[in-house]
């Protein structure tokens, strides 16, 4: 057991950094929960970090996954700044709002900016992420570089205004570019057939600043806004996805 | 103030020695437009034909005449003349007007003004006559029919006795009447009894006469919007530098924001205009959201803009107007109230967005009652803080919608039911699931309107994609049917 003296000094030390890393007055540092137990206590904040950039990328499932998210992330009031390049329009359709809807999200909580450069798409999301006030930021149909990544993470980390990168779809988990987010996610749909048409994915945490990678077969839940871990099994096999299942 | 620019063109600069006229081929011949100095002291004026010109010259140099030209470099010249008075107008094809009240004092006295202005005119090239005058008529006449000087003499209504006729801006055949009856100067007509004057030679040498001598009023109708709310700062030394530009600009900015506060205006659109040291301007316009005079805010909208600025060879003016300006009461910052001060930030957000990306890139959806579902979406400019209505959905509706259907290859075993398999973007999806359809009819009271049926269906595909696609027509002839793919559920 330590001395008692340096447990008072490190919990001091805590008081320190606390104050010191307080945001702006009225600024939610709470993590976003995502309303599963399981999935909020293998992530080292206790739920997703909220002044942070967290990268979301799948084949199908990903937008699906990304609004329960950001649901999750803003509650019923926050304002969202969703940037999107217009390669989106053509290759994933445009967000929609009705569908949206079925997730808790509703129309005047989003403001859409759009542009043909990524650059101005960073550009957009970086003021966004200065501006205290916003409950998210989206980045949508972009493949930012490091510096980009760090960039945003940095100006996330000060506002504690959580973003997301939505990147174009890709048929394998391979990550290629290196980055900066405090996480990555790839995100895969399964079959729902025997789920009440309840959406079912799985999601695979690839990179987790602080944490270990991990995977979770998930369900949202339209009633509770909460994703949930799916059920187990008739035949014994547990939630977490095994590859050969 | 009265200027008169000597027509020439800018690409007749070149300026060879030796008499030198413009000429334009006009009907009944080439005749001559303008002429120089050289070649109006051998005897050639305007209105003569080339030939007559030739023969009276041999060596005289020509070249053909631009009017377009010409009338866009005094339209520049208009707008340079701004960094003078707000209130500059374009005077026939050869002159340009400015009202000059209350502006002397900014260069020391109007005489200052006016040797100022012709000093620059001189050094971009230009021979200018200029003249200022308590009155437009007196000022045009002295330009142009008085003798040498800048400014019209103190005494003005003496020495504007000995000019012309012709100094009253009257119409050719009225001037020729006058001088039928031997009326040749201002001296002649000035005291003649008005009534007979204006029967014989038309109300209109009675009309100019008292513009002149300033017995009616003659407003300038500015070329430019004047705004009511500028500021202006003018450089010892041309300014070029991207900083100095910047620093400025936020001077200016600071000066508008106290001006605007005192009066209780917040701006709606600015413009910074540069007047350049070669006689070209340059406009660089912002807007706003919502009446905003928070300089720091309205600098950043400019920092995006000024790297477009172009100083060529250094800025003398510049000028910053509020053109649009709305009522702004004061307000003070909440200590307490963080949510409104959130909801400003925003705004700024936005303008700082629409400013760069443009306004039309910048928007939010509201909801509208449709069942189409590509019409249920309508895109609104940004507004904070003002909720709209809300999508009510019974039925699942996907979460990303394709801008337009897209044409898939679809095998369904009946006609009436779901796919079995499809091709969608060269990929071929087996279908494991599939629930509907749900069938929206089209909307029969708009005109123009699609009038087929589409059965929706959501389906999943092997790998648990959802999908939703639709089959569009073939109740008729079923090789009308079309499968189209419209969104993604997940």
């Amino acid at each position: 057991m330590p001395p008692v003296g340096s447990v008072v000094l490190s919990e001091l030390r805590r008081t320190i950094d606390n104050i010191e890393k307080a945001p702006a007055y009225g600024a939610n540092t709470a993590p976003i929960s995502l309303g599963a137990e399981e999935i909020d206590a293998a992530l080292p904040w206790g739920g997703l970090a909220r002044g942070g950039l967290h990268e979301i990328n799948g084949e199908g499932g990903s937008f699906g996954f990304h609004a329960g998210l950001l649901r999750r992330a803003i509650g019923e009031k926050g304002y969202v700044l969703w940037c999107r390049h217009s390669i989106v329009e053509r290759d994933t359709g445009l967000p929609y709002g009705p569908g949206m809807a079925h997730f808790g999200l509703k129309a005047d909580q989003f403001l859409f900016v759009r542009s043909k450069h990524a650059i101005d798409i960073l550009w957009a999301m970086e003021e966004g992420l200065r501006t205290p006030g916003l409950a998210a930021v989206v980045g949508d149909g972009i493949t930012p570089d490091f510096t980009a990544t760090r960039r945003l993470q940095l100006a996330a980390e000060a506002t504690n205004i959580p973003a997301f990168i939505l990147l174009p779809p890709r048929p394998s988990q391979q990550f290629v570019h290196p980055s900066a987010a405090l996480t990555r996610w790839y995100i895969k749909t399964i079959s729902s057939v025997e789920t009440e048409k309840r959406m079912r994915l799985r999601a695979d945490l690839l990179r987790c600043r602080g944490g270990a990678p991990k995977n979770w077969i998930i369900e949202w839940h339209e009633q509770t806004l909460c994703f949930h871990l799916a059920d187990m099994l008739v035949d014994g096999a547990n939630a977490t996805y095994k590859e050969t299942a | 103030m009265r200027l008169t620019k000597k027509r020439h063109s800018a690409d007749h600069d070149w300026r060879q020695d030796g008499p030198f006229a413009l000429v334009l081929p006009v009907s009944g011949g080439i005749r001559i437009q303008a002429v120089d100095s050289a070649a109006a002291s051998e005897g050639i004026h305007p209105g003569m034909t080339l030939a007559d010109a030739r023969a009276l010259l041999p060596g005289l140099l020509i070249a053909t005449a631009d009017p377009e030209g010409d009338a866009r470099a005094l339209a520049g010249l208009v707008d340079w003349c701004g960094c003078y008075t707000p209130f500059c107008a374009r005077d026939g094809a050869d002159g340009v007007i400015l009202d000059i009240s209350g502006c002397a004092h900014l260069f020391d006295g109007e005489d200052r003004l006016l040797s100022d202005l012709w000093t620059r005119l001189k050094r971009m090239g230009l021979t200018a006559k200029i003249a200022a005058a308590s009155t437009p008529g007196a000022a045009w006449a002295w330009a142009r029919y008085g003798g040498d000087g800048l400014a019209l003499p103190e005494n003005a209504r003496k020495s504007l006795m000995p000019l012309s006729v012709s100094a009253l801006r009257l119409v050719p055949e009225a001037v020729e009447r006058l001088q039928q009856l031997g009326l040749y100067c201002i001296r002649d007509i000035i005291d003649l009894p008005r009534a007979p004057l204006a029967r014989r030679c038309g109300i209109a040498v009675l009309d100019r006469l008292d513009r002149v001598f300033g017995k009616t009023s003659e407003p300038i109708s500015p070329t430019r919007p004047t705004a009511e709310w500028r500021t202006r700062l003018a450089f010892v030394e041309p300014i070029g530098r991207a900083e100095d530009i910047a620093l400025a600009t936020q001077k200016l900015l600071e000066e508008l924001c106290d001006i605007l506060e005192r009066h209780g205006r917040g701006a709606r659109q600015l413009s910074l205009v540069l007047y350049r040291v070669d006689g070209t301007t340059q406009t660089i316009e912002i807007g706003t959201g919502q009446p905003n005079r928070n300089s720091e805010h309205l600098h950043r909208l400019f920092a995006e803009k000024l790297g477009d600025a172009d100083p060529g060879f250094g800025i003398e003016v510049m000028i910053l107007e509020a053109t649009v300006t709305d009522s702004m009461s004061a307000y003070q910052l909440g200590v307490q109230d963080h949510r409104v001060d959130d909801n400003r930030r925003l705004r700024l957000l936005i303008d700082r967005l629409c400013n760069r990306l443009g306004s039309k890139d910048v928007f939010q959806v509201a909801p509208v009652a449709s069942h189409i579902p590509e019409r249920a979406v309508k895109v609104r400019p940004p507004v904070t803080g003002l909720s709209c209505d809300q999508w009510i959905m019974k039925q699942p509706r996907p979460i990303r919608l394709l801008a337009t259907p897209e044409a898939i290859d679809a095998i369904a075993p009946l006609p009436n039911v779901a796919p079995a398999c499809f091709t969608w973007r060269r990929r071929t999806h087996h279908v494991r699931n599939a629930e509907g359809p749900e069938r929206i009819a089209p909307e029969w009271w708009r005109h123009n309107a699609d009038r087929a049926y589409r059965d929706y269906y959501r389906i999943e595909d092997q790998d648990g994609r959802c999908f939703w696609v639709f089959r569009h027509g073939g109740y008729i002839e079923i090789s009308d049917m079309r499968w189209y793919m419209h969104g993604f559920f997940a």
